[in-house]
Order: C-alpha cells, then sequence, then structure tokens
C-alpha cells in the first residue's frame, strides 16, 4: 500500500531514507524550498511550504519520493459501469 | 501444533507455490539455498549469468538497471514474500537489472536446475507459474493495445476511470491511492507526461486536481475519453 504522510490534515509527500542517496535534486528542485539535506538525506525541512506539486517524486531516480493522490469522484455522482 | 518452518511461511507468499501441500512445500524448501547479504552490497549484477529465482524471507532490496551514462532507474522494490529474476532462468538470457540490498537482507535461492526440475516435476507449480506469467502478458497485451489505440490523455483517464469504477461498486474499497509514477508505469509513459495529462484533463472541466486527490468531476466525460 502506498504510503500517506499528514500535516495538520494536508498530504505531504514520503521519502523513504533507505532509498535516498543524498543527491540533492530534490532539494534543488523544489520551489517552494521545503526539502532539505539533513544528516545527508533529503527531509521536509519546511512542510508547511510544500504545495504538493509532486515534481520532487518526478526528479528522484530511487524512487525515493512518493506523491500518492487520492482517486475520488465528486461527492453525490458515481460513475456507470 | 508445530508452527511451519519460517522458510515454508515465506514460500506459501509465493504465488508460485501457494497451491502445494506442506508436502510439496517441503520438497521445495530443501532445496533453498538461503543467503544473507548487509545494507548496500549488491545480489547480482544485470548482464551477470543467472544463478536461480529469488525470494525475499526478510528485509529490501531495489531492482535497477544502469543506463550508458551510470543513471540509474530503480524498477522495483522487492520485500518479504516476494520473487525477482524469474525470466532468465527460463529464457537463458543474463540478468535483467542489479538487485542490491537497502538494509539486512536475507534471501532464499531456488538455483536454476532446481527450479526447472520442480516446473517438470510439480504440476501444481508449473501451473501457477503459468497462470501468474500469463498475467503479466495479458497485461503487457492490454498496454500494447493502449499503446498503439490510445494517446497518453486517453490512457490516464482509463486508469482514472478504472480506479473509481471500483471503487464506485464496492463501497467497503477504500478510495486508490496512485503515485504520478504509478500511473505512469500503467499508462506506459513517463512521469512528467502523466502530468501534463492530467492537467489536460482539469482544463477539459473532467477533473480536479487537489492537493493529494484526483477529483473526478464528469465520470461520462472521463468515459467519452477512454
Amino acid at each position: 500500500m502506498t504510503p500517506v504522510a499528514m500535516l495538520s490534515g494536508q498530504c505531504l509527500p514520503t521519502i523513504d531514507v533507505e532509498l535516498c542517496t543524498g543527491c540533492g535534486d530534490c532539494v534543488e528542485l523544489c520551489h517552494a524550498g521545503a526539502l532539505a539535506l539533513m544528516g545527508g538525506k533529503a527531509a521536509l525541512e519546511s512542510p508547511w511550504d510544500c504545495d504538493y506539486c509532486a515534481e520532487c517524486e518526478g526528479i528522484c531516480r530511487q524512487g525515493a519520493i512518493l506523491c500518492p493522490f487520492e482517486v475520488v469522484v465528486e461527492r453525490g455522482l458515481l460513475p456507470k459501469s | 501444533m508445530l508452527e511451519a518452518p519460517a522458510s515454508q511461511t515465506v514460500l506459501r507468499q509465493v504465488p508460485y507455490f501457494a497451491d502445494l501441500d506442506e508436502a510439496g512445500l517441503a520438497r521445495i524448501e530443501e532445496r533453498l539455498v538461503e543467503r544473507r547479504y548487509e545494507r548496500g552490497k549488491v545480489v547480482f549484477m544485470e548482464g551477470g549469468s543467472c544463478q536461480g529465482l529469488y525470494v525475499v524471507r526478510s528485509g529490501r532490496l531495489r531492482i535497477f538497471k544502469v543506463s550508458a551514462e551510470g543513471r540509474e532507474q530503480v524498477l522495483m522494490v522487492a520485500g518479504p514474500g516476494e520473487t525477482f529474476n524469474e525470466v532468465p532462468n527460463f529464457d537463458g538470457g543474463t540478468n535483467p537489472a542489479t538487485a542490491e540490498a537497502l538494509e539486512p537482507t536475507t534471501l532464499y535461492l531456488l538455483p536454476k536446475k532446481d527450479l526447472l526440475s520442480i516446473v517438470e516435476t510439480e504440476p501444481v507449480v508449473a501451473r501457477a507459474m503459468m497462470r501468474v506469467f500469463a498475467s503479466h502478458l495479458r497485461h503487457l497485451t492490454a498496454l500494447v493495445e493502449d499503446l498503439s489505440f490510445r494517446n497518453v490523455t486517453s490512457r490516464v483517464a482509463k486508469i482514472l476511470l478504472a480506479q473509481v469504477q471500483r471503487a464506485g461498486v464496492d463501497a467497503d474499497v477504500r478510495p486508490p491511492r496512485l503515485t504520478q509514477q504509478q500511473m505512469a508505469a500503467m499508462a506506459g509513459t513517463a512521469r512528467e507526461v502523466v502530468g501534463r495529462a492530467l492537467k489536460a484533463l482539469e482544463q477539459q472541466g473532467v477533473i480536479r486536481v487537489e492537493r493529494g486527490r484526483v477529483v473526478v468531476v464528469s465520470p461520462e466525460r472521463l468515459a467519452d475519453i477512454v
């Protein structure tokens, strides 16, 4: 199951420190300045600044960052099979 | 009542061996070679000769390929009960990727000659393997069809529609969570292309992308796009 991280009810990217190599690509890419290298690994230094653009997931070659999206139907609608 | 050996408990999780009785599992078990790897140790290299089928007893590994320029791409992360390196046992080729332990890991190796012998002597295993391979082949056939006849936006729409239809049928099913990387793998494209497809669907008013959620605003129009 895809892990989910939350802060005050808001979704956050999850970072697998075992997979992270500390290359810093995500830190350099993050336009919100939410990511930083801490202890040689990527971490959400300023999670409140994260806007969940999910670009960090794309830049990570190790698959260490996950930004899952829940797929739901607008309330009150039910798709026909 | 004695507990089943840890190895049999792990083997039961493997789809190839799930239909075997205890005697059958014991016959598999006696052919297993247990190997332990510290974090960072390489189990096998891409292009190397195939030793056999690996089953993860504990720990985690990353299976990855390296480009000519030295860039790595992780194909999968294998955990307890999962198998890897099936294909070269049967097509005689080399290891298609490199496997490296992410943490202290214990593996069971079923040597190639033993695996091939088991397939010949245990029809239950042979049928289970064919079932799994057939499922992979069906999935790839559907992917080829999608790649041939549908554009990326249509393929992403199909993925989203399938997710909400499944949840709509069974109220006990939690809304699925997919990363854009997972959607890309399902659609046979790159992650950034999925991002553009989602934006295109949003601009059409078919979906709305929120923080951590894709809200399907018009399932009917989504189905039309598929």
